[in-house]
């Protein structure tokens, strides 16, 4: 028999010669009687060296922890990673939703500059106002706002707009019909809480408004 | 060694092995993750702005409509109901041809990422409505009118080319004076 098909002996055997090697063989069998016994028990055999030692286990956590130690740097990373993900899509989200409030305004509302002074509100039309602050803090990150608004025209040399018609086949006749096109450039800049790093974001619209 | 030692040893190195191949699948799954995370935030960005630009053009053509509905029931007319001798798309075409904004605002071109938004289509809804009261002759007409977007970065990670495409309708009502 080897050690490894060694079976716990029946207590009711005791005595009977039959028990296994490393089991008292007259008495209770959860207490050896010797020294011996006990350290068989543990080892689930005489003299063997199937089991690991403390000096394996440690090697084998000092292995294992090595091999966790990019992992653990890893989700780190992954928690930075969506935080600033996190920042910059609060922050694509300012923009978005400033530029389409500014743009529902009417055009004469919308003060030209570069870059125009924000903290206040736009809008003639009490019930119809939009207020732009210079900066905002969400999620404990602070983003800081700028505004520009500009005229654009197709050509260069002419401030004003005109749109091509048709009015007959092959006669074509222009118009002008904008007084004002002007283009709003909405910047949000931040500074990222991880590693200090700036960064910004800038979308872009335009209005145009019938004169 | 002694008779168990090989097989002892044996462990321990499939453990490390499967210890570093797994620490390494892992890893990759994450760095794959972050890759696409900065791509996903960089679409996001893009499908943003052109939405925003699509909103543009729509308004602007809303507004070109406005100004001159004549000229655009006079294209409808030349497109649809005209005699086939001198049914033509050019006052159609004629219409549409500077509602893009890379031609309203010549610093379009000029923005780092190159893209277009455009007025597509203006269509005439067949659920004209006659007699608004508003008086004898007005009716009210509906137009749906369409605008597109799209940019195009080559090169973006990994030498693949980011194209974005942004379509949007918006169904206009527009009250018009019939002639007799």
């Amino acid at each position: 028999m080897t050690t490894r098909e060694r079976r716990r002996p029946d207590p009711h055997d005791a005595g009977s010669g039959t028990a296994a090697p490393g089991w008292h063989s007259s008495g209770d069998p959860l207490f050896p009687a010797t020294g011996r016994g006990a350290l068989l028990r543990l080892n689930r055999g005489s003299g063997s060296n199937s089991g690991l030692t403390l000096v394996e286990v440690m090697i084998g956590i000092f292995i294992f922890s090595f091999a966790l130690m990019p992992i653990m740097g890893l989700f780190g990373r992954g928690s930075m990673a969506t935080q600033m993900t996190g920042d910059y899509l609060t922050a694509m989200q300012t923009c978005s939703s400033y530029l389409r409030s500014l743009s529902a305004l009417p055009a004469v509302d919308l003060p030209i500059g570069n870059p125009v002074p924000l903290d206040r509100e736009f809008g003639g039309s009490p019930t119809n106002r939009v207020k732009v602050p210079s900066k905002s803090v969400i999620n404990a990150t602070e983003f800081a706002h700028r505004l520009q608004v500009r005229y654009v025209t197709r050509n260069t040399t002419k401030k004003d707009l005109w749109f091509d018609f048709m009015v007959q086949p092959g006669q074509l006749a222009s118009m002008t019909v904008y007084k004002q096109f002007l283009r709003l450039d909405f910047e949000v800049s931040w500074r990222s809480r991880h590693d200090g790093q700036s960064n910004r974001v800038r979308l872009f619209t335009y209005k145009a408004d019938l004169e | 060694m002694t008779r168990l030692g090989r097989p002892r040893q044996g462990m321990v190195i499939v453990i490390v092995l499967v210890a570093l191949t797994s620490s390494l699948i892992f890893a990759a799954f994450l760095m794959d993750r972050s890759v696409k995370q900065g791509y996903e935030k960089f679409v996001t960005r893009e499908r943003t702005q052109l939405e925003l630009l699509c909103h543009a053009a729509l308004e602007a053509a809303k507004l070109k409509i406005k100004a001159a509905p004549t000229e655009l029931y006079t294209a409808f007319r030349f497109k649809f109901d005209e005699p086939a001798a001198t049914r033509t798309n050019a006052l159609y075409e004629a219409f549409l041809a500077d509602l893009r904004l890379e031609v309203l605002d010549v610093e379009l071109a000029s923005e780092s990422v190159p893209m277009t938004a455009r007025v597509t289509s203006i269509e005439r809804l067949g659920i004209t409505k006659k007699g608004t009261g508003l008086s004898t002759g007005y009716v009210e007409d509906y137009l749906r009118i369409t605008a597109s977007a799209s940019s195009l970065i080559a090169g973006f990670s990994t030498g693949k080319e980011l194209k974005n495409d942004v379509v949007m309708q918006v169904t206009m009502q527009i009250t018009k004076l019939e002639g007799p």
